[in-house]
């Protein structure tokens, strides 16, 4: 059975290969492994600065400077940094740590290490992007599908309720993908500036473009 | 043996930053997360993708690898999972249709040969199981754990799996 699993033929095999390669080397080339002693020291230091500030609020002398630093800072009265959104729905949120969804209620959910998403056209998605991945995750974290492209940016998700589609730029070419991930492929020969594409609201796939020179191109992708 | 130490070999040596090591490891291993992937899948393009996620994985967790470990059993299962999870997901692209059961894998473009088509026509998660127990060499407890089955339905799959196929050819 092995030796017939391994005799079937696959298309593009070696093409396939070297393509991979190229995106997995490259991944490489970019991570930064963390040298594990200075991790050690680092987490050793963070350890006893922990120590030091619980000895220090659990002692008499440290209570009271607590109490004076929290008078003195009205840190009682404040009001949390988000309580509520100010109107219904919820907020898909991109900063340092990744993205997020906030809720009316204001909880928050990291979805991960993402630098930037874009909801499905009813909401009931989100495109995310990081360095080498285009994924599509439900809100409340699970991971539908991910396309794995070197260098992906910008992605831009709309449709209507039977098509959708994600525009997004692979260092600086559009491409585009249905919304579950398959049929993906250029959105046309040129390459654009890096910044998102806007697609038109409502029925059919036109999309512009900011070209290299600054100029706006508009596609038909149906037409 | 000599395999396995030179596999932990070319693993340190990608943890230590060595492009080598990992192109070492990469030629190993990907001829058979790419078919595997095929296999499951039956789309050239999104075997490539998930071969390529697969490596990209880790790539990722390479920091946190356990050199102990075999590299090619971990990563063949994060494989076969993500193919599983898209043939599966296929339906995605109708965004309201999501809830909708989702059908055996469609076949897209010609099957190379009889095995090939025989397979197609199998539910994805027995092709899954197939291509673990005789592609990969999974032992059905290792197939039971990188599934999250039952012991017990992996080895129905199994039979009924290659009585289908037995049918067929």
């Amino acid at each position: 059975m092995r030796r017939e699993l391994e005799r079937i033929d696959i298309p593009g095999e070696h093409e396939a290969r070297d393509r991979t390669w190229s995106v997995v080397s490259g991944a490489f080339a970019e991570r930064e492994p963390r040298p594990p002693e200075r991790h050690r020291l680092r987490l050793a230091v963070v350890i006893a600065v922990v120590a030091a500030l619980l000895a220090a609020a659990l002692s008499p002398p440290g209570r009271a400077v607590l109490d004076e630093i929290r008078e003195a800072v009205g840190v009682e009265h404040a009001q949390p940094a988000l309580f509520s959104l100010p109107a219904e729905g919820r907020l898909l949120v991109a900063s340092d740590p990744g993205v997020w969804v906030v809720d009316e209620d204001g909880s928050k959910r990291l979805l991960g290490d993402y630098r930037d998403a874009t909801w499905s056209p009813f909401g009931r998605f989100v495109g995310a992007t990081r360095a080498n991945e285009l994924a599509a995750l439900e809100p409340g974290g699970d991971v539908r599908w991910t396309l794995a492209r070197h260098g992906v940016s910008f992605p831009r998700w709309s449709g209507t309720d039977i098509d959708t589609r994600i525009a997004y730029l692979v260092g600086r070419r559009p491409r585009v993908v249905a919304g579950d991930g398959t049929a993906d492929e250029p959105l046309c020969s040129t390459s654009s500036r890096r910044a998102a594409a806007a697609w038109r609201p409502g029925a059919g796939f036109v999309i512009a473009l900011l070209t290299p020179s600054g100029a706006v191109r508009v596609l038909d992708l149906d037409g | 043996m000599r395999a396995g130490r030179d596999e932990r070999a070319h693993v340190r040596g990608a943890q230590r930053g060595s492009a080598s090591d990992l192109e070492a490891l990469f030629r190993i291993h990907w001829p058979r997360a790419y078919r595997a992937a095929y296999l499951v899948t039956h789309d050239a393009q999104a075997a490539e993708d998930i071969a390529q996620e697969g490596f990209l994985a880790a790539v990722r967790a390479l920091d946190r690898f356990d050199r102990r470990r075999p590299f090619g059993p971990w990563l063949h299962r994060i494989v076969v999972n993500r193919a599983i999870d898209w043939t599966r997901a296929r339906r995605l692209r109708a965004e309201v249709e999501l809830s909708e059961a989702l059908p055996a894998a469609d076949h897209s473009g010609p099957p190379s040969d009889d095995l090939l088509a025989a397979l197609g026509r199998l539910p994805p998660e027995h092709r899954a199981v197939i291509v673990l127990r005789h592609l990969l060499e999974f032992t059905p407890g290792e197939i039971a754990e990188a599934l999250g089955l039952p012991r017990g339905t992996v080895n129905s799959r199994l039979r009924r799996g290659l009585d289908s196929l037995k049918d067929e050819l």
